[in-house]
């Protein structure tokens, strides 16, 4: 056995390094998060590519309208995209062209997807991200009151709230909100007028509903409260209530910041996929919409962007995850 | 002493029954309740044992509530929606059984090779599950069908292929306890084939659990993702029922006031979803604390 500060053990002298800053050490994590998630870039590219070839059509559609085209003209059109070559030449090529920004034109509209993705993106991510916080800080609340035993009928009653609205389907929800907002009490527009696109209301029902609604709360309101009961028995937590603490202080990291980050990321691909659902439902103009519209009309080039969108949104949860917990626990920094 | 004996006596299994908490015994009674509700209606809709032909439509009784003739009312065009919803079981009953089936034996396969060799397969298999955890899966699923046009069949089996990490993950931290415990030790030390260890301790004797609690999240998570389709009308057409499709043809005249038309299958999704999220917990609670304790 080495002793600390003695026999130069190497493991023991490098245990005994002074940590990296907190911005150091966040920085170096989300290095490591751009790496990974570039390598599963290729992946999740790979997989699309793969069944893009496999689909019947023909691929050329993703550039030209191939229907008014002549054989020779099509075959030279094949030869321009590369189409006639072998496919990891096709693939490389497919990926250098996605690398510089050239995502295909949209089927129906004819216009670049990089710029449909910018004109929905935005008001997809504004709806997730809001709704995703929501879900979180009712998740946060409720496994927090059912933990501490405090207020024990309002914590029961929200967990079986959130019981009874996990279950719930979300878009049967939409519809009870807006009849209850719209047709009932008259609090808002009806959500197809050209009024409602500018009203409060517009943005906060269908984060309310995607929030409480996603089918997600039951199971991180229980993953949370486990985790709190667990922290709340360490030793740590026991010297702050005795010597009179504040709780919340000693709590905040361990308690919140960990298994917060932790669901974020986990669910964030869940709550992205009601997104798509919830903006049906309110009439949305996001990117839910927008893959919902290409699924139907077979709009592949649309179909690609709003999958690669998503992949990124996904690893951009994880990265932020990444950085909270290495900001919180430096040993996790490596 | 009679205690001692007492004590010795292995409980009965309707002792170890009785000896569950409260909340745990009701959650589980009432989701086995709805399994088999769900199993009966699924059965009798393939037998033709409907209260009410369910594409009869009766123009006299639109849009009614509940009542003697037709016990769940009719929709917007006379039809018994106590038979749609029944019909409405074929939409996810097979194809989610053939979903938990499929995330169940690639779980299993996947969490065994990293539960027991992590040193050798971690890092390939947890890319590829990280791989299908990077995509949503309604996005993933909405490109499979725009590509393919498949059936729900095949859309439910996708459905079973991102759910192979979760059912993975589940058993490897289950075989990550199960690895330091000293009977398995001593089972390989003795010359027990690897693999007989891992049939019958691992999945055997340990598994038989999770994959009741896994049947039972999977089978929720396939209600939602074919209600949701329907409803955004690519899983089941018209007029073919789906709890999902039945909800959104209803929102016309649920915004005028007539809100039963949506709301009994909402309802039935409602239902049937909590009996099988209150199950799954319990059993998790029940089944998975008491071991890794």
């Amino acid at each position: 056995m080495a002793v600390p500060g003695g026999i130069k053990d190497r493991r023991a002298v490098r245990r005994e390094r002074p940590a990296a800053s907190p911005g150091r050490r966040v920085a170096r994590a989300l290095v490591r998060e751009t790496a990974r998630t570039a390598a599963l870039l290729v992946g999740v590219t790979l997989a699309m590519f793969l069944l893009l070839a496999r689909a019947p059509g023909n691929p050329a559609a993703m550039y030209v309208n191939v229907t008014d085209l002549t054989a020779e003209e099509l075959a030279a059109v094949n030869h321009e995209l590369g189409l006639d070559r072998s496919l990891p030449v096709r693939y490389v090529v497919w990926v250098g062209r996605m690398v510089r920004g050239d995502l295909g034109h949209s089927l129906r509209s004819g216009r670049p997807v990089t710029r449909e993705l910018w004109q929905t993106g935005w008001r997809t991510l504004l709806l997730t991200g809001s709704a995703m916080l929501l879900t979180l800080a009712f998740g946060a609340l409720t496994a927090y009151l059912q933990a501490t035993r405090r207020h024990p009928t309002i914590a029961g009653a929200l967990g079986t709230f959130a019981y009874v609205i996990s279950a719930l389907p979300v878009f049967w929800l939409g519809y009870l909100v807006i009849y209850i907002f719209t047709t009932r009490l008259g609090v808002f527009p009806l959500m197809s007028s050209g009024e409602a696109a500018t009203h409060w209301g517009f943005f906060l029902l269908p984060v309310l509903v995607l929030g409480l609604g996603n089918g997600t709360l039951s199971e991180i309101t229980r993953h949370l409260r486990a985790h709190l009961e667990g922290v709340l028995q360490e030793d740590y937590i026991r010297t702050a209530r005795a010597k009179g603490a504040p709780l919340l202080r000693h709590l905040y990291k361990d308690g919140f910041v960990m298994p917060l980050s932790s669901v974020l990321a986990n669910k964030l691909p869940y709550v992205l996929g009601g997104a798509i659902v919830v903006e049906q439902v309110f009439n949305w103009a996001g990117m839910g919409r927008l893959v919902w519209q290409a699924a139907a009309d077979r709009d592949y080039p649309i179909l690609m962007g709003v999958t690669l969108a998503s992949a990124l949104i996904v690893r951009a949860g994880h990265a932020v995850k990444e950085a909270a917990q290495v900001a919180a626990n430096p040993q996790l920094a490596e | 002493m009679a205690h001692y004996a007492e004590l010795t006596i292995a409980p009965t299994t309707w002792g170890r029954f009785r000896a569950w908490p409260v909340g745990q015994l009701f959650a589980t009674s009432y989701g086995a309740t709805v399994a088999v509700l769900l199993t009966v209606a699924y059965v009798c809709s393939r037998l033709g044992w409907l209260p009410v032909d369910p594409n009869a439509m009766d123009l006299a009784a639109m849009n009614q509530t509940p009542d003697a003739a037709h016990l769940l009312g009719t929709d917007f065009v006379g039809r018994d929606l106590l038979s749609r919803i029944m019909l409405g079981t074929q939409a996810f009953f097979l194809p989610g059984l053939l979903a938990i089936g499929v995330s169940l034996v690639f779980g299993a396969i996947f969490g065994v090779l990293v539960g027991f060799w992590p040193e050798r397969f971690a890092t390939p298999v947890g890319v590829l599950l990280q791989l299908l955890e990077s995509l949503p899966k309604l996005v993933l699923i909405l490109l499979v069908i725009a590509l393919f046009r498949p059936d729900i069949y095949i859309i439910l089996l996708v459905v079973g292929i991102t759910n192979i990490p979760a059912a993975a993950e589940l058993l490897r931290s289950k075989i990550a306890v199960l690895k330091r415990k000293s009977y398995i030790e001593a089972a390989l030390a003795l010359g027990v084939p690897t693999w007989r260890v891992i049939g019958k301790h691992v999945l055997w004797l340990h598994g038989r659990g999770l994959v009741l609690i896994q049947a039972t999240i999977g089978m929720g998570e396939a209600i939602l993702i074919e209600t949701s389709l329907s409803y955004l009308g690519f899983g089941v057409q018209e007029p073919v029922p789906s709890w999902g499709n039945m909800v959104g043809l209803g929102k016309d005249y649920f915004f005028q006031g007539d809100l039963w038309i949506s709301t009994a299958p909402a309802l039935a999704i409602l239902f049937t979803i909590l009996g099988f999220h209150l199950m799954g917990d319990a059993l998790l609670e029940r089944l998975e604390a008491r071991n890794s304790a």
